[in-house]
């Protein structure tokens, strides 16, 4: 009984050793679950569509004193010309 | 109400292809054969026949294009295929509003023509002042929007030159055709034998359109409430000769209810009885559903809402 109560717990021990140097184990524990890496790569694609890089003062002042880009601009009430 | 129906008609007026295309002579059997040519399917002729019938009738987007086309090949432009090319692009150009380089595309397009202008045949040269004039018209509401008085004029004068230029290159075209005697004639008037001996014939529409734009420049220079008690403009339709072009083309092209309604409005604001008669008549005939009032057509309101007719209205009331 005693040693068979000893050869159980080496058994046990001896398990535990190679699951803590087992490698894949520890790929697994520290990589994200599968249903967490999209969620969490869309979360930083929509970060970075929603964060402007804020602007320099001079980025802003620059902008103040940019010229309007003209389109064509009508009225409704404007003639359009016929071809 | 404005001139906003115009933007519909510049686009596709259907009702007077449909009816140019008739009016060749084609019976509706031959009609509905040449849209099997473009279109193998066909079109349900049921629909064909209200469209012609309706001038509030919309059509699809298929139907438009198969008319379209079958206009085109009908009645191609006069004009030469790389003028066309280069308007079609301008056009393509101003109405992409994503793009950031408008400006600097409108300054080359200008240089360029500035100089190309000069050269090449008579009908190539008339195309290009119009599209140099189309591009300065263009530019008249932003500078008017913006309060650039000193700007907006020279648009204006430099717009109001190209089609003049352009104008006189088409009468003097027109007057070089042989078959010049027969521009105050309808379309189907004129046989087949002598539009293929003269397929650059140079009609009364397409002068009158010229006119239609010079009178745009006048309109489009000015506020929209200022815009039909101004002295400039109230001068411009007494001296020119918009009133008598747009009596022109109905006689050749009765169907034609938008220069009608357009004869009538100008009419109406220079409060001449006379011509407001003749052009309510004209609308009639181009279709009787005109003979109320309350008749609105494809992107128009009725004559009875807008206030640029009241006048009219009043006097065939009497």
């Amino acid at each position: 009984m005693k040693y068979f109560i000893i050869l159980l717990a080496s058994l046990l021990l001896l398990s535990g050793c190679s699951a803590y140097h087992d490698p894949e184990k520890k790929q697994r524990e520290t990589a994200p679950s599968a249903a967490e890496t999209p969620r969490q790569s869309v979360d930083i694609l929509q970060d970075q569509q929603h964060k402007k890089p804020a602007s320099s003062p001079a980025k802003i002042n620059r902008g103040l004193h940019k010229e309007p880009i003209i389109l064509i601009t009508t009225e409704e009430d404007d003639m359009p010309r016929l071809d | 109400m404005g001139f906003y129906f115009y933007k519909n008609y510049a686009m596709s007026n259907l009702y007077s292809k449909i009816h140019r295309l008739k009016a060749q002579g084609w019976t509706w059997d031959y009609f509905l054969q040449q849209i099997d040519l473009i279109y193998p399917a066909g079109i349900d002729e049921k629909t064909l026949y209200a469209l012609y019938r309706q001038p509030h009738r919309k059509a699809n987007s298929h139907i438009s294009k198969i008319i379209l086309t079958l206009h085109e090949q009908c009645f191609p432009s006069p004009f030469p295929a790389d003028t066309q090319a280069l308007l079609a692009i301008y056009n393509r150009l101003i109405a992409c509003k994503q793009h950031s380089g408008h400006r600097q595309d409108i300054d080359d397009f200008l240089l360029f023509l500035a100089h190309d202008l000069h050269f090449g045949s008579r009908l190539r040269r008339a195309r290009l002042n119009w599209l140099k004039a189309d591009i300065h018209l263009d530019q008249l509401p932003l500078h008017r929007n913006n309060g650039q008085g000193a700007e907006l004029e020279n648009q204006q004068q430099l717009a109001l030159h190209h089609y003049q230029n352009c104008y006189s290159l088409l009468i003097e075209q027109q007057s070089l055709e042989p078959s010049a005697q027969l521009s105050d004639q309808a379309p189907q008037q004129i046989s087949q034998q002598v539009l293929q001996q003269q397929p650059c014939l140079i009609d009364q529409f397409t002068l009158y359109k010229v006119q239609q734009n010079m009178l745009a420049c006048h309109l489009n220079g000015l506020h929209a409430n200022l815009r039909y008690q101004h002295p400039a403009l109230l001068d411009y339709l007494k001296n020119s000769d918009f009133i008598s072009a747009s009596k022109r083309v109905l006689r050749t092209e009765p169907y034609q209810w938008i220069i009608a309604r357009n004869g009538l409005r100008f009419s109406s604001i220079m409060k001449n009885s006379a011509d407001c008669t003749v052009f309510f008549q004209a609308l009639v005939t181009a279709n009787k559903a005109f003979s109320d009032l309350d008749y609105a057509p494809l992107g128009a309101p009725a004559i009875s809402k807008s206030t640029e007719f009241f006048w009219a209205t009043q006097q065939l009331a009497k």
